[in-house]
């Protein structure tokens, strides 16, 4: 019984008042519902504490999390243990008499329910939920002499007198204690309502009443049957039976194939990509050798006279994103990338050996000094007479007419490379923790690489128009990126990145190719609109 | 109330055109709500902008246990309260007994314009205010109003009898009778 109610005058609301007021309605202006639509698209409310700041790297932190995960652990594994394998059911309902409302339980009733409930460890709180599905029960819901509607106040009272009797008292009691306008709770059950999971308060007693006769107006016996729930037999305590109707097609529908309006949020970031950078360098698979100057089993297959080793690399780019939908984003943006590489390469023997050419060029470079170098300034038009003889221990450049008396080469230098970039990226994202605080996206586009110089041991540039590289280039980018908004504007962003090229980077005719390849750590800052 | 679900539904999905409608149908009538507890319209408007992105982040936990108009209209009251409860306007309210002075609930009354009753609980101040609204047209009782504004009983009741006789003042000096504004 309601204590309020109880010791309580009855309150009398002033009809008029609440008529009045109850039937009363004035537009707000525009301007509200612009600013709640633009307090939903913020990723979240509230002041972010960064995780720093709230000492979660401290050691003593992340133990008592540990200790804490342990305990909930263990206390799980005892749950499951004491847990019957087969949970008995309901099947002993004592229903509420026709007519009586639910707030007219006697205290001493709830009182022996709560001893009852004071000495099972294993008891779930009870919920009463007067909307399952489908069709009114007079059995349970008092009438108020609408055929539709019940007086969902004797309800919410039983449950408030029921958690007083138990001592149970809580926020959720005070929200129904306080603030339930009793004036405007009716509740009609005569529509089926949706809901995944239904609770209902039973009474257990040694009544043996079929199920059957006592849920009909809540759920259908076979649904019951459906979720294992089996007749029981004596267990004189409440129980809790948890059951889920099945679900409507609007609720069985996946969530993302819902039409979402997402706002299109716009975005522009900075962000810097320390990496690797690898030319993939190859000089053209030599296509004829003569056994006379080279053994062909030296260079079997398809290995390439020079290699090259990635190194580091920095990528800097601003770019500005727009979100098209909750997960599907599209960005853009310009950036620049230095990527420094060493190549392998046959060196020079301390005195060159033209012999077999009879004629040695005047203009051979005093420079020259590994293959990998005569290559590049042969196809910027400098070509070492070395490199145009084509006799007979020579070794054919593929795709060139240039040969290469590789006798003239003996022990393999390293040749650094220093390779600038600027890059014009266009990347699709996909969100795969949309409207979250720490996002996780899926990236993939192209990028475009526009060639701007490759400094060979810093005394050999090769810029766009010297007809070594491919002035543009294709690059494939692929990657993951977390996100984790700060604030309503600002977010900070970090992707690992996998960048290789799906076109070369030097010319068809060019006797050096490449095929570069990044890989990096991409740290960034956004700014949301 | 099929519609109600659906529409519960979509805003739980966070369909934002559903978002729309809920917002549509019931922002006028929660909107008086706001202006019967915060006197000035700004300040109303906010607070029913709080109490709109409060129901649709926890749509989620709706369980049609009551009217869904009962469950926003709870929501804008305690967001109202929140706001109020910055103010106390309640606090230092003398615990007076007035109980022989209450007025009787004005059953004689006809239908009134609901800008001239608004108008009139707009005068009062504001502890009297939010007692009045609570206890008269929500439906409150005293200890209930006492807890929910973390004041005596007796304080309740008091600012329920000063706003009654506050406002039979203003209607007597009004002159009129009620039915001419009746709407």
């Amino acid at each position: 019984m309601n204590e309020y109610n109880m010791n309580e005058e009855q309150n009398m609301p002033d009809e008029v008042w609440r008529r009045t007021f109850d039937e009363a309605a004035e537009t707000p202006l525009p301007r509200v519902w612009d600013a709640i639509e633009r307090q939903l698209d913020e990723p979240g409310a509230g002041r972010v504490v960064p995780l720093w700041a709230t000492g979660l790297l401290r050691p003593v932190v992340w133990g008592t999390g540990l200790a804490a995960a342990a305990v909930l652990l263990v206390v799980g594994f005892w749950l499951a243990r004491t847990e019957p394998a087969e949970q008995p059911a309901v099947a002993r309902v004592q229903p509420v008499e026709p007519k009586q409302p639910l707030a007219a339980v006697r205290p001493e009733q709830a009182a022996t329910t709560a001893s009852e409930r004071a000495i099972l460890p294993n008891e779930t709180v009870a919920q009463w939920s007067p909307a399952p599905k489908t069709k009114q029960s007079a059995n349970s819901l008092v009438s108020t002499g609408e055929p539709e509607t019940v007086a969902a106040t004797a309800n919410f009272n039983h449950e408030r007198s029921y958690r007083k009797q138990t001592g149970r008292v809580d926020e959720i009691e005070r929200e129904f204690s306080t603030l339930l306008p009793r004036a405007v709770t009716r509740i009609t059950l005569t529509e089926p309502v949706a809901r995944p999971a239904t609770v209902l308060l039973t009474n257990t007693t040694s009544n043996d009443t079929p199920i059957e006769s006592i849920f009909p107006a809540f759920v259908e016996p076979e649904q019951l049957a459906s979720r294992g729930v089996q007749p029981y037999e004596m267990r004189p305590i409440q129980r809790v039976v948890w059951f889920g109707p099945a679900e409507t097609d609007a609720m069985a529908q996946p969530a993302e194939e819902q039409v979402r309006v997402a706002a299109k949020t716009k975005w522009v970031s900075v962000t810097v990509m320390p990496g690797v950078f690898n030319p993939e360098v190859s000089v053209g698979v030599p296509t004829y050798v003569n056994s006379m100057g080279f053994s062909p089993n030296t260079r079997a297959g398809n290995e390439s006279v020079v290699s090259s080793r990635g190194s580091v690399a920095i990528a800097v780019q601003a770019t500005a994103g727009v979100q098209l939908t909750d997960r599907w984003s599209v960005e853009s943006g310009m950036g620049y990338l230095v990527g420094r590489s060493t190549v392998e390469s046959p060196g020079a023997q301390p005195l060159y050996n033209f012999a077999q050419s009879g004629n040695i060029a005047n203009n051979i470079p005093a420079a020259m000094g590994n293959l990998y170098t005569d290559l590049l300034r042969s196809q910027m038009g400098n070509v070492p007479a070395t490199l145009n003889m084509g006799a007979a221990n020579d070794l054919l450049i593929s795709n060139t007419n240039r040969y290469a008396n590789l006798g003239s080469y003996g022990n393999r230098q390293t040749v650094a490379n220093n390779y600038a970039y600027v890059q014009v990226p266009v990347q699709v994202g996909y969100e795969l923790r949309p409207r979250k605080r720490l996002t996780l996206a899926i990236l993939g586009g192209l990028i475009t690489n526009i060639f701007v110089k490759n400094s060979v041991d810093d005394a050999l540039t090769i810029k766009a128009g010297d007809g070594v590289y491919q002035p543009v280039a294709l690059v494939a980018s692929m990657g993951a990126r977390f996100r984790y908004r700060s604030s309503e504007r600002w977010s900070a962003s970090l992707a690992g990145m996998y960048q290789p090229a799906i076109t070369p980077g030097t010319r068809p005719d060019s006797p050096v190719q490449t095929q570069p390849t990044t890989t990096g750590l991409l740290v960034g800052i956004d700014y949301r609109f | 109330m099929q519609d109600e679900y659906a529409v519960v539904e979509g805003c739980q999905r966070q369909d934002r055109t559903v978002q729309r409608q809920l917002y549509e149908r019931f922002a006028g009538k929660l909107f008086v709500v706001c202006k019967r507890y915060v006197k000035d319209p700004d300040e109303a408007e906010d607070v029913l902008q709080d109490s709109f992105v409060k129901i649709y982040r926890s749509i989620g936990t709706f369980r049609f246990e009551c009217p869904l108009e009962a469950w926003l209209k709870r929501i804008v009251i305690n967001t109202a309260l929140k706001h109020l409860r910055k103010q106390k306007p309640w606090e230092h309210t003398a615990d007076v007994q007035e109980l022989a002075l209450l007025p009787q609930p004005d059953q004689s009354l006809p239908m009134l314009n609901y800008q001239y009753l608004l108008g009139l609980v707009g005068e009062l101040p504001p502890g009297c205010r939010t007692v009045f609204n609570l206890y008269a047209i929500e439906g409150y009782t005293h200890p209930e109003i006492a807890g929910l504004l973390d004041i005596a009983e007796g304080t309740s009741k008091s600012q329920y009898a000063r706003a009654r006789n506050l406002l039979q003042q203003k209607l007597q000096q009004d002159g009129r009778p009620a039915e001419d504004r009746s709407s």
